[in-house]
């Protein structure tokens, strides 16, 4: 596909290899920003944090996504992770604790890049972190993420009640781009964006900035990689379930017949960072109704 | 009044003999009419005017403009479609949706005895099929129908 | 149990009542992809609607409802306060129930 030749050299990214002289994320930002408005003229900024609902050529799709969200199915999971979040954990203490004290910062901060550890939290590992310091058993814990759906929904549920707290509330990644380390965090992720992988030699790019608002065969509508992460953890319809973000990266790579990475790895990590990053200033809509 | 607090009562009330008055009191009748039984043959049918015989003893009428279905012409996900059913009609008595490719086809039926004739949910759907609604008013029968396409396959993860 | 939840909002001169039911609704025909076997039938059968301790409606339903339920139906003459009640069983002889006051 040429046009992502050209987008690629217009942002600054040589072939699949980066030219760290080249890197601004502030550019980036604004670059990412000016395709969608051109690519969507008659959607208001704020809107495309609903995902494919947002674009015009999804009506249909967008009506049947009100329908939905007269009463989604996931405020099921949303009240069990309320729930969880006010109860006091066996050692004392709770996640609403671990808020007020700052182990979790507000969700507009998330992807944040983490000074003392050189390293990115995003909402579900500050989750986990604060029940495992407080020596708490959670099966989300101790269970494999990538495998074991039962305790990765009761994690989303956890994660989709603290994001619903902050509806609404525009997204501001704390990310320090003067630390080199926090930089190169951002550039990987980046990378994986528009770097094409799997059978189907697809990047993140081919669908969600080449063809936002195509709907392939007919019943794959592809949303604009601006609002992606804003809505998530999210219920997907294909799904029948609330989940993480780090699911939708894995189940995304293996539809495109990539390898999928491992939950909360380096390559999904600086992705949700990049990512998150170029829906700057857009209002959360997590948890909401997905595809 | 559960069986296990009847069995306790009346242990203790045979002492001084007051079952007899309770008996007569009405006081150990259930106090909740049982809903009617789950109609399982209607569920199990495997054509549209099977599961309406079972329920209503006769198969679905013409349709009729009384009876208004709203459902999309193309569902995003067979899994979860959306239907709401509404009427004009007085005093409707039930509104059963059938979804005519589905193996079974009835997917609900809903007895009315205080609420209006009107009925939303969420169904299943296998493929592109027909749906029905009949509504019962007055003894009559009356319905409306519509196709909602399903698209399956994608690249689902 | 099942985690039950009921909205109510007013609707053209009548109150929607809207139930949402935490319940697999299990169709008996999907295959457990790890164990190759079919997972069985579990579906809820019978859900009843109760306006100030009458029953308004009485829905039987089959295992084409959706996972996570969701009912609605409308009733005249419901006032804020008014309590509204759902019970529900399944084909497991599960049962649940919930209930809330009609608002606005």
């Amino acid at each position: 596909m040429k046009r992502i030749a050209t987008l690629l050299a217009v942002l600054g990214v040589a072939g699949v290899c980066i030219a760290p002289a080249l890197a601004d994320p502030q550019s980036d930002l604004k670059q990412f920003r000016d395709y969608f408005k051109k690519s969507f003229p008659t959607v208001k900024f704020d809107e495309f944090s609903n995902g494919l609902y947002a674009l015009p050529q999804f009506k249909e799709y967008r009506a049947m996504w009100a329908s939905y969200n007269e009463f989604p199915p996931y405020e099921l999971g949303v009240e069990q992770g309320k729930k969880l979040w006010n109860t006091k954990f066996t050692s004392g203490g709770s996640f609403a604790q671990c808020l007020k004290d700052g182990t979790i910062t507000p969700a507009t901060s998330y992807p944040r890049w983490d000074k003392t550890t050189k390293t990115i939290r995003t909402a579900e590992l500050d989750i986990m972190a604060c029940a495992s310091k407080a020596g708490e058993q959670l099966p989300f814990l101790s269970a494999d993420l990538s495998k074991e759906e039962g305790p990765r929904v009761q994690l989303a549920g956890v994660t989709g009640y603290f994001y619903s707290m902050y509806r609404g509330k525009r997204v501001k990644p704390d990310i320090d781009f003067k630390d080199p380390e926090a930089l190169a965090a951002y550039e990987r992720g980046k990378h994986f964006w528009w770097a094409r992988r799997g059978q189907l030699n697809f990047a993140c790019a081919s669908c969600h900035v080449e063809l936002a608002g195509k709907d392939m065969g007919g019943n794959q509508p592809l949303s604009a990689g601006l609002g992606h992460p804003v809505g998530w953890p999210a219920y997907r319809v294909e799904w029948q379930r609330l989940d993480t973000i780090m699911q939708r990266y894995a189940t995304c790579n293996s539809q495109v017949r990539a390898k999928p990475f491992k939950p909360y790895g380096d390559e999904y990590l600086t992705l949700q960072l990049y990512e998150t990053y170029m829906s700057s200033d857009l209002p959360l809509t997590a948890p909401s109704m997905r595809n | 009044m559960n069986s296990l607090d009847r069995r306790t009562f009346l242990k203790s009330a045979l002492a001084g003999g007051i079952v007899t008055l309770a008996a007569s009191a009405g006081l150990l009748k259930p106090t909740r009419v049982l809903a009617a039984a789950w109609p399982a043959n209607a569920f199990e049918a495997k054509t549209a005017d099977d599961a309406l015989k079972a329920l209503y003893g006769a198969a679905a009428p013409a349709t009729s403009p009384a009876v208004t279905l709203k459902a999309p012409f193309q569902a995003e996900n067979g899994a979860v479609v959306p239907i709401t059913v509404s009427t004009s009609l007085p005093k409707v008595e039930s509104i059963a949706i059938l979804v005519k490719e589905n193996p079974n086809p009835l997917v609900v039926k809903v007895a009315f005895t205080g609420a209006e004739g009107y009925f939303s949910a969420r169904m299943k759907m296998g493929k592109t099929s027909d749906v029905v609604v009949v509504a019962k008013s007055g003894g009559k029968l009356y319905a409306a129908s519509q196709q909602i396409k399903v698209t399956v396959g994608g690249c689902g993860g | 149990m099942a985690l039950t939840k009921i909205k109510t909002r007013p609707a053209e001169g009548a109150t929607e009542i809207l139930v949402l039911v935490n319940h697999p609704m299990e169709t008996g025909q999907r295959v457990d992809p790890k164990t190759k076997e079919k997972i069985p039938a579990h579906f809820i059968q019978k859900l009843a609607i109760e306006l100030n301790g009458k029953v308004i409606a009485d829905v039987d339903m089959g295992v084409a409802i959706s996972k996570d339920p969701l009912v609605a139906v409308k009733v005249k003459d419901a006032k804020s306060g008014d309590k509204v009640k759902v019970s529900w069983s399944d084909n497991k002889g599960e049962k649940g129930d919930a209930e809330t006051d009609v608002t606005g």
